[in-house]
């Protein structure tokens, strides 16, 4: 069938009068519907043409009405009405953002819930001043203002048998590896951290920074399937040399919630210190209660798995390690896992200027416990570096080990040498 | 019912003689009407058509007797006017749509007495006798499609087939007339 032939069948009309009359008795076309369309339509015609119909006519017929004229009057009122809305609106938001002494407020003069980190502030810089000459009080007066409300504040605390007016001054000292300032923090930066649920659920590298510095090397790890929904409420203090932190997450309001079954060594939460410290919160050690509000206590030292479980296998791993240069060049954080328990936990962070162009190459061995480990970088061929003491800002500090565990071990220029692996 | 009779009940009820009127004559005066302005139409503007015809028939009932000839050539006489009148409508409309930017002068399409439209009416009704010699289904379906310009679904709906069935026969059917056409000498 082309299209011709269809075309065709298009002059299938003007029949003479017989075939047309063969078709509407042989195909009737009109089916009940039709035939009903068609009888209103004819009544309505009827209807308005010689208006003998009476039952339709009814229907059709609209009388007693009259053109509609708006009085000047509304259009006045309507237009004074508005204008005393917009007035009223603009004058109630000026007024709200005046503070009690008339002043208009300003990000640097809210007073609200600083008033106990003020009190506690004073009391807390006493008490790090005599126990410590390198300790140094971190709490942010001036920020607090931002902190959730006093409830949310006195209950975090609670749990830790405080209560508002006795709680210290949390102040955090810095042990080893030494540093020359203390850990700093803020709870406002962290309270105001937007944590969504997208960032947390995932892959436990998401943390969250906080601290006055400019947020350098002060971040939280969340737990891997912790979720709030209302990120504003989570903050956390937390006791460390006799000064007091409490963690808290998530809020009445919240759906926090801490895994009990992670896979992860049950570390649930990792506090990593600008100096390199790392502490973890175990799931037995965090509780998020009923009224959203968080126990927990610190691990002793027992309950951390104080031997690495590297093995000799553990090179095999790590020399089948792809180390590109792209993510080793300047980025400190990028790390590469070794190990055989799934590389978890265990990871090394390569120095920041490190480059090769045999990633296949790089192995390691390390002495600890008794274990050897050894590390070695690059070959003959391979271009690899180790940065000089006098370029290198993180003093000298060339690699990172970080264990399951939570160990961290810092290796120095001194310690790590460049083997020809080929010969 | 008898013409006289359809007089006698259009006296007592106007209504119901009306609803007669269509039982009756409704397929014929569609048929009509379609075959006038089935090409440039739509299906409201058809059956708007046989509305009109209707009324103008219920309107000048009272012109009618029935000793002066049959209602049907009657009715039919009205319809075939009033289709006419339609197409002219329905065409200068669809022409002023078409040629609404070149400010052409519409001359209505004359209808009669012309060579082109009498070999026109001489094909189609070529065209109508193989359609007929086709044999059923296929010359209702062929009807029902060109004809009454209904869908393939609406099709099978009326002639209890399905719509597959449906498209392939009148596939196969077009393709039959179109040798048919050639076969008695039509050239495209």
């Amino acid at each position: 069938m082309n299209k011709n032939d269809k075309d065709l069948m298009d002059k299938l009309n003007d029949l003479e009068d017989f075939s047309v009359e063969e078709i509407a008795e042989k195909y009737p076309a009109i089916d009940k519907k039709t035939r009903k369309r068609i009888l209103k339509q004819c009544m309505k015609k009827n209807a308005f043409s010689a208006g003998s119909d009476h039952e339709v006519k009814e229907a059709i017929t609209v009388s007693g009405t009259e053109r509609y004229k708006r009085r000047n009057l509304y259009r006045f009122a309507a237009s004074a009405a508005a204008f005393v809305i917009a007035v009223g609106g603009i004058t109630s938001v000026f007024m709200l953002n005046r503070n009690p002494n008339g002043n208009i407020s300003s990000e640097s003069e809210k007073p609200p819930a600083a008033s106990f980190y003020d009190k506690s502030s004073d009391a807390a810089s006493e008490s790090s001043s005599t126990s410590t000459n390198s300790t140094e009080a971190v709490y942010d007066h001036d920020t607090s203002n931002t902190l959730p409300a006093d409830d949310n504040v006195s209950d975090g605390f609670g749990y830790l048998g405080t209560t508002e007016n006795d709680t210290p001054q949390p102040t955090i000292e810095a042990t080893e590896p030494t540093t020359d300032n203390t850990v700093s923090f803020d709870n406002v930066a962290l309270n105001e951290t937007c944590w969504s649920e997208g960032e947390i659920d995932g892959p436990d590298e998401h943390r969250i920074e906080f601290g006055k510095d400019g947020f350098s090397g002060h971040y939280i790890t969340p737990p891997y399937d912790y979720t709030t929904q209302d990120a504003l409420q989570v903050y956390f203090t937390y006791t460390q040399n006799g000064d007091e932190i409490s963690i808290r997450m998530g809020s009445n309001k919240a759906t926090g919630k801490v895994s009990f079954s992670d896979d992860r060594n049950q570390v649930m939460l990792t506090i990593v210190w600008a100096d390199g410290r790392t502490d973890h919160f175990y799931t037995y050690s965090i509780e998020i209660n009923s009224d959203g509000s968080l126990e927990y206590y610190l691990p002793s030292d027992s309950d951390y798995n104080s031997q690495p479980t590297t093995t000799e296998n553990n090179l095999v791993s790590l020399n089948g390690t792809t180390w590109y240069e792209s993510e080793l060049d300047g980025t400190f954080e990028n790390s590469i896992m070794f190990g055989n328990d799934g590389c978890n936990g265990h990871y090394i962070i390569p120095p920041e200027d490190y480059a090769t162009t045999d990633p296949t190459l790089i192995y390691f061995s390390y002495m600890q416990n008794g274990n050897e480990i050894l590390i070695s970088m690059g070959s003959d061929t391979a271009t690899g570096k180790l940065s000089s003491a006098d370029n290198d800002p993180r003093g000298q500090v060339m690699m990172t080990l970080v264990w399951a565990n939570g160990d961290t071990e810092y290796l120095y220029t001194e310690d790590i040498s460049v083997t020809d692996l080929q010969n | 019912m008898t013409d006289s009779e359809w007089e006698q009940l259009l006296c007592s009820s106007p209504s119901k003689a009306y609803e007669t009127l269509i039982d009756q004559y409704g397929n014929l005066i569609y048929a009509i009407v379609l075959n006038k302005i089935g090409n440039c139409g739509t299906r409201e503007d058809v059956e708007d058509c046989v509305s009109d015809i209707m009324v103008e028939v219920f309107k000048n009932a009272e012109k009618y007797s029935a000793g002066s000839g049959s209602l049907k050539s009657y009715i039919s006489t009205i319809a075939k006017f009033r289709a006419i009148d339609a197409f002219r409508q329905l065409s200068a409309r669809n022409n002023m749509r078409s040629d609404v930017e070149d400010d052409d002068i519409f001359i209505p399409p004359a209808l009669d007495n012309t060579e082109e439209e009498t070999e026109k009416r001489i094909f189609s009704q070529n065209l109508w006798n193989i359609v007929r010699s086709l044999g059923e289904p296929d010359c209702s379906i062929i009807v029902y499609q060109y004809f009454y310009k209904r869908k393939i679904h609406e099709i099978a709906k009326i002639l209890e087939m399905t719509s597959d069935s449906v498209k392939k026969r009148s596939m196969r059917a077009r393709k039959k007339i179109g040798t048919l056409l050639r076969k008695g000498g039509y050239h495209e």
